[in-house]
């Protein structure tokens, strides 16, 4: 079957080996290698083909971990005859320029707003998440780097323990009242 | 008034040192409060009367969404010392019956 997906990869850092890890990733294929010259830097692309986004995505996750360069977030877009882009931006890529990084949490309160009443947000989920961001910034600038990352771990699970417990007062107040009602 | 064990951690820790928010709460505890429950338990005791809360104006420089701090009112420390009396009187009993 033809791979319906093309996206162009920008491997300027660590070129030569980042290309020989797209070469031989499994799903993917390479067509061809570009170079062009943008503002004093040389940037070097590699054309990919695959079957999906999602297989393009996981190959250049795991190219990604295999060269040790974590530090890395990618994005899509499309370049000027309409094809898909990817560019991976690296901690030493090109430019110092800092990385917007989201704050922790943001994703699950963006959720929690969905399924919950101002009420709720404003007396328990935004506290919780005032206390998440409060100890998980106290802990990277101490440079506790594995506390900040259990801080994480620990917060996502009190979210979900506060809205299990929320559910749960929520549901035994109807049943009283259903209770009171009969009664 | 119905208080659970959890519930009256929470007030006694509020009487003793005043006004805390929940954290200072958890930290305070000794592990025995958590940090998913805690803020559930507060609007719990919020809504029966016994604390009352109000959000503090944002700090310069200050991540996040501003904090609320709690503080006991005083039903809340008065059904906190007829709780501690109704435990003491009822250990005693159980104490004479054994």
């Amino acid at each position: 079957m033809r791979p319906r997906f093309q996206a162009i990869v920008d491997v300027s850092h660590r070129q030569k080996f980042f290309t020989f890890l797209l070469r031989i990733t499994p799903g993917l294929q390479v067509i061809d290698a570009q170079e062009s010259w943008i503002f004093g830097t040389n940037l070097h692309y590699v054309r990919l083909e695959a079957s999906s986004k999602k297989r393009i995505k996981k190959a250049i996750s795991w190219a990604a971990a295999v060269s040790w360069n974590k530090r890395y977030s990618y994005s899509f877009g499309r370049d000027a005859q309409g094809r898909m882009t990817i560019t991976m931006v690296g901690y030493d890529f090109v430019t110092d320029t800092p990385k917007l990084v989201r704050s922790p949490g943001t994703r699950i309160m963006r959720l929690i707003r969905f399924f919950y009443g101002k009420k709720s947000i404003s007396r328990i989920f935004d506290p919780i998440h005032a206390d998440f961001i409060e100890e998980y910034f106290e802990a990277l600038e101490a440079g506790e780097k594995s506390k900040s990352r259990w801080i994480r771990v620990r917060y996502y699970w009190a979210f979900l323990s506060a809205s299990g417990l929320l559910s749960f007062v929520g549901v035994a107040k109807k049943v009283v009242k259903f209770w009171q009602q009969v009664a | 008034m119905h208080l659970t064990n959890t519930q009256a951690i929470i007030l006694t820790l509020l009487v003793n040192r005043g006004k805390s928010y929940g954290l200072e709460l958890v930290k305070n505890s000794d592990g025995r409060l958590k940090r998913g429950t805690v803020y559930v338990l507060l609007q719990r005791l919020e809504e029966k009367g016994f604390v009352t809360s109000e959000l503090e104006a944002p700090k310069e420089g200050q991540l996040g969404p501003p904090r609320r701090t709690y503080e006991a009112t005083g039903h809340g420390a008065r059904v906190l010392d007829a709780w501690r009396l109704y435990r003491e009187v009822g250990a005693l009993r159980l104490g004479g019956a054994m």
